[in-house]
Parts: C-alpha cells; structure tokens; sequence
C-alpha cells in the first residue's frame, strides 16, 4: 500500500480514539503518530503496546508488549504475568519477543504455525481495525488478570 | 389480561414502571447514537433491539460474532436491559471478540 494511503487510514482511525472513546476503554494515548501508536491499557496490571501500522492495513498490526513503568520490551518471564491466551510468552522466530497470538497482529499471521491463516481473510471485516484490534488484546488482558 | 393491569401500561405497551435507561453504544466504528448523546430505552427493551439500530447507523455489515459488554461483563443481547441487570445510563461495549491461535487455543 502507498504510504500515504497506509497514514490516511491510519490517522481516520486513530481520530476515533476520541477522549470519550479512551474513558469508555480506560486506555491512555501516548503517541499517535503515522506509523506509531503507543498506548497503555489499564488493568489490575496495566499493559503498554507499542503498535506499528506501517503499511496499514494491507499488513497487519505489529504490536510490541512494553513495561508502563519503564517502557522496556516485557521478557518472556514477565510476560507470563498477563497470562495465557492471546499472550504467548516464548520468543517469537522473528522479534525474539512475546507477542501477542491473535488474528490481526503480525506477529501471528507470520509465525510458522499460523502463515496459512493470512491477514486478507480478515483485514476488510467490521471490527478489525485498529480500535476494534487494541479492543480485542485489551479484553484479553482484562480476562485474563481482571479490570 | 384484566382491566386494572392493563391500566398499568402505556398507549405503547410498556408498563409505567417501566425505568427509562440512557443507553450510548461503543463500537470500533464509533458511537451509537452519537459522542455527545445517549439513546432514550426502556428497562423493558430487549438490549439487541438497540444494538440493531447502532448497526444500522454506523452502517455495520456483520456482526453475528460480535459480543457486547457493560464495565467489563459480558451481556446477553436477546435480553432485556432488566434482565441483565442493566439501569441508569449504560455504556455498552460492542466489538468482535479476540480469535486464532491463543483464543482459541491453538498455539
């Protein structure tokens, strides 16, 4: 996708996340700019994801699980903390990192397991864009620890 | 139906003690009815009726998989607002559900 289509995507989808959206979520916006968006779920254990849209949405969402105290990558161990589910704590083949095992996260349709499952099966559905993905991982979270 | 309880119902069916409810619905697509206002309901109304016209204006195409929430607790749709506990002014949340791998329990 040409860039400047991806950041036209990105920035309409980005203006959803309006201050009454973010109180409805309890998320906090950290950065909202093409082709980052970095943001912090609250939870009994609040989460930071750094998200890169880049090529947006002809590619799905990278999304990197961060410390909201320290902004550090979380390492395998400390992401067993979120729990199980969408949350897998072993390094992933290309990020060595946790990752977040969902469809509409990269990390996912480029894992071995996954690479037949691709993301152009999901990317035109209602509810798989960028609101509708942060949404999904963030009620993961909130099962899996609590509110 | 006697006489006396139907004096108990409105000219549209909904008993007088039936509780308005102030209802916006949250969708990844935007709010039903809007940002800055909520929809008038009853306590009687069945909470998927509601979500039908957020569908309709926020000009959704499929959300059969779609699971609504009210502060973190799931909802049941072909309920009533009554029956699911639900009063006051409700925020409902209303989104696809997370799925592959770790959802659904593969890898």
């Amino acid at each position: 996708m040409h860039p400047a289509a991806s950041k036209a995507k990105f920035d309409a989808e980005v203006a959803l996340l309006t201050a009454d959206f973010l109180r409805v979520k309890q998320w906090k916006l950290l950065t909202p700019a093409y082709p980052i968006l970095d943001l912090t779920i609250e939870a009994k254990r609040p989460l930071r994801l750094v998200i890169n849209c880049d090529n947006w949405n002809e590619a799905p969402l990278s999304v990197a699980l961060l410390s909201p105290s320290d902004g550090a990558f979380l390492s395998c161990g400390e992401a067993q903390l979120l729990g199980g589910g969408i949350f897998n704590h072993s390094a992933h083949e290309q990020t060595g990192r946790p990752f977040v095992c969902m469809r509409g996260i990269r990390e996912y349709h480029t894992h071995s397991s996954h690479r037949h499952e691709v993301w152009d099966t999901y990317r035109n559905e209602d509810g798989m864009n960028i609101p509708g993905i942060v949404t999904q991982i963030a009620r993961a979270l909130r099962k899996n620890i609590g509110a | 139906m006697t006489i006396l309880e139907d004096e108990t119902k409105h000219a549209d069916g909904r008993h007088h003690d039936d509780k308005p409810v102030a209802v916006a619905v949250i969708t990844p697509s935007g709010f039903y009815p809007d940002e800055n206002d909520y929809n008038r309901s009853y306590r009687s109304e069945i909470v998927g009726k509601v979500l039908e016209r957020a569908k309709v204006k926020l000009d959704l195409k499929n959300t059969a998989d779609w699971v609504a929430e009210v502060e973190n607790r799931s909802i049941d749709p072909s309920k009533t607002f009554s029956e699911n506990d639900l009063h006051g002014v409700v925020e409902i949340e209303w989104h696809k559900p997370e799925g592959g791998g770790g959802a659904s329990g593969r890898l």
